[in-house]
């Protein structure tokens, strides 16, 4: 079966790529995020908690289609405050925020250098769209609030393969996912912002290796 | 290899570490919360004095209704002496802040219609169904004779461990229908008491109420 798997890649490699040697890499990520915009407004937040699974396949020797599912979690506590929600209703609490996603994507990437013996370096741009599914929750002390929602979103990625073998490589990149998103609501002295759109710098260091 | 092994063992460890769920360690007061509310639109202004009631009315960790002090006199063990005037001297402080008008049960010339009626709850344990005013305070409304009704039945849910400072408006003759008391203002925290009742720590968060709604209750300065 294995063999039979090794031929199948072979050929389709041997007849859509000049890439003799290799033409797909899967690459497992760390990735650590932080929003931007209104999100970064709602968690103003590092985080380093992601990760990231992603597949490429070359349909030539400087162009790869590929997909990618990731998931990362950022959070936010804010220290005790008053908040008002309506004209008639304030809340003074600790206040926890949370935004977790998974995003999935397909995209297409341009490498300018092909994969050869030669160089260390095979840097890389990307762009993707697809799906982000997000979970986004504040709480107030014992009560919270919650959501979750599938929005559309984008994502165009920078990053290079550094090579320190012949079929492995570390992967580093950067990449920025832009989406919809329908917020939770927020407050009226807008200490609590509602999110306006899905923005997510990601940053990724990982394994890749290549077959 | 072994480096490729060490690299990928590193971006495994990586990846399970990032797992685990961030530093949001909760202590208990964290979950503390002061909500307060005010009835949609209403305005406060047709309103310059305020009673509140001398007794703070206990829902025991069994959820059985207590007052303190009861009909004859006799203060609760969980709330003594202290405690109570100490919780119904900083609702007093509170709104004279404001620039309320205190009244009492002894007052004169009170029109009930420009009073506001409050009163302190406590509740060591969730209890669903009646909130109770304990009492008004007995002012005659048209040609009705001033008596003590004892026994106003208010509706809604105290939750688990929670402090209650209520305002009603007295709408007609509250001597003839129990249900013309009506909510305007709630004061209520959640989570401020525990194992003991810490008055101190209470009150503070009490006078939190009272100021963050202190945009609508407080009474302008009187222009000389």
């Amino acid at each position: 079966m294995k063999k039979i798997l090794v031929i199948a890649i072979l050929v389709i490699g041997g007849i859509s790529s000049a890439n003799a040697q290799y033409n797909s890499f899967w690459s497992f990520n760390w990735q650590m995020s932080q929003g931007t915009g209104t999100m970064n407004e709602y968690i103003n937040e590092f985080s380093p908690r992601g990760f990231e699974i992603e597949g490429k396949y070359f349909i030539s020797p400087k162009i790869a289609i590929g997909g990618k599912i990731a998931w990362s979690g950022i959070y936010e506590r804010k220290a005790r405050d008053t908040y008002q929600y309506t004209e008639d209703t304030h809340i003074n609490s600790m206040q926890r925020r949370y935004l977790h996603s998974v995003p999935v994507m397909l995209n297409a990437s341009w490498f300018p250098l092909e994969y050869d013996q030669e160089n260390t370096f095979f840097p890389y741009v990307s762009v993707g769209a697809g799906t982000v599914w997000t979970e986004q929750e504040t709480d107030n002390g014992l009560y919270y609030t919650s959501k979750t929602q599938w929005s559309f979103a984008l994502n165009p990625e920078i990053g290079t393969i550094i090579k320190f073998g012949d079929a492995f490589g570390l992967n580093l990149k950067a990449g920025y996912t832009w989406g919809t998103f329908d917020s939770l609501g927020g407050t009226l002295d807008g200490k609590l912002p509602a999110i306006e759109n899905y923005g997510m710098m990601n940053y990724s260091i990982g394994f890749t290796f290549m077959y | 290899m072994r480096k490729r092994f060490l690299l990928f063992g590193i971006t495994l460890a990586a990846m399970v570490t990032s797992c685990y769920g961030p530093d949001d360690s909760v202590y208990t007061s964290d979950l503390d919360v002061v909500y307060t509310q005010k009835e949609e639109g209403y305005d406060f202004s047709t309103k310059t004095n305020f009673y509140v009631s001398d007794t703070v009315t206990y829902f025991d960790s069994q959820g059985k209704i207590h007052k303190s002090p009861d009909e004859d006199g006799e203060y609760l063990e969980d709330l003594p002496k202290p405690a109570v005037d100490a919780l119904v001297g900083n609702v007093i402080t509170n709104m004279k802040y404001m620039g309320w008008r205190y009244v009492t049960k002894d007052s004169t010339n009170v029109t009930p219609a420009n009073v506001v009626l409050m009163n302190v709850i406590l509740s060591k344990t969730t209890y669903v169904g009646g909130g109770y005013y304990p009492g008004y305070p007995g002012w005659g409304w048209g040609g009705y004779p001033g008596y003590w009704y004892p026994w106003y039945p208010v509706y809604y849910t105290y939750s688990t461990g929670s402090v209650v400072v209520n305002m009603f408006e007295v709408n007609e003759n509250p001597l003839a229908n129990e249900g013309n008391l009506n909510l305007i203002w709630e004061n209520f925290l959640s989570g401020y008491i525990r194992n003991g009742i810490e008055i101190q720590y209470i009150n503070k968060a009490i006078t939190q109420g009272f100021h963050q709604s202190s945009g609508y209750l407080t009474k302008p300065e009187p222009s000389n």
